[in-house]
């Protein structure tokens, strides 16, 4: 299998007072084309840090992020940011919708921002998969939260990335939404061939994926 | 539209431009020449014969210009003969040379233009189908460099259709390797089943051989029925493997049909209720919502089943179970919780895992063949579903389960429109 999101020895240290805090700490990852990891581990333990690194979202102190064959190392701020939209869609607990645009306008932004056609019909499609084409011309605001990050999940399968990293994606839910957000992260994930990276301290929503990192300080624990 | 399309209109139209600017010039000149002469005619008219001064300016704004053959007519006597003196004036001879070498050296230059522009873009045409063609014998031939080298991409010229190729390209690699990985799991699957066949077998023919040694009738009933134990033993596992490795060669494919939620619980139910009868543990069932499905009912129950099955098993006599179920937005959940052993969190993703029994001593002997959940999980999975395990609220277990309503049928694989 192809691998397609790799890490050489990252690191990613903090200066706090006096301290120096490793969130992120000598860790080796390779995720295959396709697969879908879950990184679980408690909070603080780093794993929001990592998965922001693998986006490059953030710089590592040392070591390095491989997308897809190609070091992010030497990327200017401006080819990253192509980058991400182009082959990494992101999902946050937080939703991370623009509270003036409505749904559709939220799903289809990035590929607006990416000067490229928007596929209405594939969008439309995705839409209606997850229940929402009838909220289309809602505002966030007048959404559930389940409803919420279902758009969220739209916006982040619309632009056809080849990567998806989800951090926390069902933290502001309840349990039921948040088995079915995942459920249907999962059928999308599979049904377009993303890779799918979700960070999670959910064990329970930690099984359902392929295979599962165990994160603490740091690093990755060993199975 | 391309440059070269665009250089060649530029260039067209300066040209074109040019010749409109050079005859403006020539008209602005021929108009100069001719308001002079009338202005030098006037001058030396009015100097020497002052009283012809109206008649002068009615011929110049005589439009009809009535008087003009008269008035040529008294010029030619004197060989002045202005038709034939213009074709013969150098400058305007001049001017006409110009214009005609100018005109043929534009026809020529837009023809020749055009020509090489046609060339260029044919060849440049023949150059793209060249790659893509190249592309695909890569992908006929099962090369997938080209999927990394992204100037073989760019030299398409044309974005979509290289994304559109590279997203092909990426689908025809996963799938290739999937193929190779589903070989690789199917001698896996030989392996283990082999493995697994040895240990009762070995038991078998141990019992067999001491059967034969044995002279006491009572010794030899003894042997007899720890032979047909193990017969027994054989034969459920024989069932399983058969069930495993024709889903995972995909000898058995899952046929999803129209059916309601209600049918397959029950089916579900009324199979594992005579051994639930016989421990005497009790069903509890919620009411359940008739919900209209698209699933294969026969594996699908049969998924279930696995997962009471195990919760009868691994529970004390007279313990309950409770069967709880919602239907969500996309998804029907259903909730198994009995109040049985429990399973430690570590071992959570393994249980669902080829041949994997527990470590627990209650486990160990109750029969099983470790197949179970592994085909449920296979199952529900296949059909877009999930299985999940937490712990339960009195110990026990709570068996998570999903199945997916008509609506996100467009999310199953092997729908059209999926990308990579």
């Amino acid at each position: 299998m192809k691998t397609i999101l790799e890490t050489k020895e990252l690191c990613k240290y903090y200066q706090s007072h006096e301290n120096v805090v490793k969130a992120v700490d000598h860790i080796d990852l390779q995720i295959q084309q396709g697969e879908f990891v879950t990184i679980i581990g408690k909070s603080g333990s780093g794993k929001s840090t990592l998965l922001h690194l693998l986006g490059g979202l953030d710089n590592p102190t040392s070591g390095e992020v491989w997308i897809d064959g190609k070091n992010i190392a030497g990327y200017t701020g401006e080819q990253l940011a192509a980058l991400r939209r182009q082959k990494i869609g992101f999902i946050f607990q937080a939703f991370n919708l623009v509270p003036s645009l409505n749904v559709w306008e939220n799903v289809v932004l990035p590929i607006g921002l990416d000067d490229r056609k928007v596929d209405e019909a594939f969008v439309e499609d995705i839409l209606k998969t997850l229940g929402m084409e009838e909220k289309v011309r809602n505002l966030p605001n007048t959404l559930s939260g389940g409803q919420q990050q279902r758009t969220a999940i739209a916006r982040a399968i619309a632009a056809k990335p080849s990567i998806i990293l989800a951090d926390e994606p069902t933290g502001n839910l309840d349990s039921k939404t948040g088995d079915e957000v995942m459920s249907l992260l999962k059928l999308s994930a599979r049904k377009y061939g993303q890779t799918l990276v979700v960070i999670t301290h959910n064990e329970e929503i930690a099984q359902m994926a392929d295979r599962t990192i165990a994160i603490a300080d740091g690093k990755v624990e060993k199975a | 539209m391309k440059k070269e399309t665009q250089l060649f209109y530029a260039l067209v139209l300066a040209g074109a431009l040019l010749f409109g600017v050079f005859g403006l010039n020539v008209i602005r000149e021929a108009y100069l020449h001719e308001i002079q002469t009338v202005q030098n005619l006037a001058g030396r008219m009015f100097m020497e014969y002052p009283e012809t001064k109206s008649d002068f300016l009615e011929a110049l704004a005589d439009m009809d210009r009535a008087d003009s053959g008269a008035g040529s007519a008294w010029l030619e006597r004197y060989g002045y003969d202005e038709e034939k003196k213009m074709e013969e004036n150098r400058r305007y001879q001049h001017t006409l040379r110009l214009f005609r070498r100018y005109l043929a050296v534009f026809v020529i230059a837009a023809l020749a233009g055009g020509y090489c522009f046609d060339r260029i873009s044919t060849r440049k045409k023949k150059q793209q189908e060249e790659q893509i063609l190249s592309i695909l014998e890569s992908c006929l031939s099962e090369d997938f460099k080209f999927l990394d080298d992204e100037d073989a991409l760019k030299r398409l010229g044309n974005r979509q259709f290289a994304d559109t190729l590279e997203k092909f390209g990426r689908k025809l690699q996963l799938k290739s390797e999937l193929l190779e990985e589903e070989q690789d799991n199917t001698k896996g699957l030989v392996t283990d089943i082999s493995h697994q066949l040895r240990t009762p077998l070995g038991a078998l023919r141990a019992c067999f051989s001491l059967y034969t040694e044995v002279q006491e009738q009572k010794e030899k009933e003894e042997f007899e029925e720890r032979c047909e134990m193990q017969i027994d033993k054989l034969e459920t596992l024989t069932k399983a493997l058969g069930n495993i490795s024709q889903l995972e060669t995909r000898m058995i494919r899952l046929q999803p049909e129209n059916v309601s939620f209600t049918e397959i619980l029950a089916g579900a139910v009324n199979a594992i209720y005579h051994k639930a009868i016989a421990k005497q543990m009790t069903i509890e069932i919620d009411e359940i919502e008739e919900v209209p499905l698209f699933l294969d009912t026969k594996w699908t129950t049969e998924a279930i089943l696995n997962v009471l099955d195990n919760a009868v098993k691994y529970s004390p006599a007279g313990s309950s179970i409770f069967v709880r179920t919602w239907k969500l937005f996309s998804f029907v959940r259903v909730e198994i919780e009995d109040q049985g052993i429990g399973i430690p969190k570590r071992e959570w993703n393994q249980i669902f895992q080829r041949f994997y029994r527990g470590n627990n001593d209650f486990v160990k002997k109750e029969e099983g063949t470790g197949v179970g959940l592994y085909l449920t999980r296979k199952i529900i999975e296949e059909g877009g579903g999930t299985i999940s395990v937490r712990p339960g609220r009195e110990g026990g277990s709570i068996f998570v389960i999903q199945l997916p309503l008509p609506s996100v049928k467009g999310l199953l694989s092997g729908q059209a429109g999926s990308f990579l």
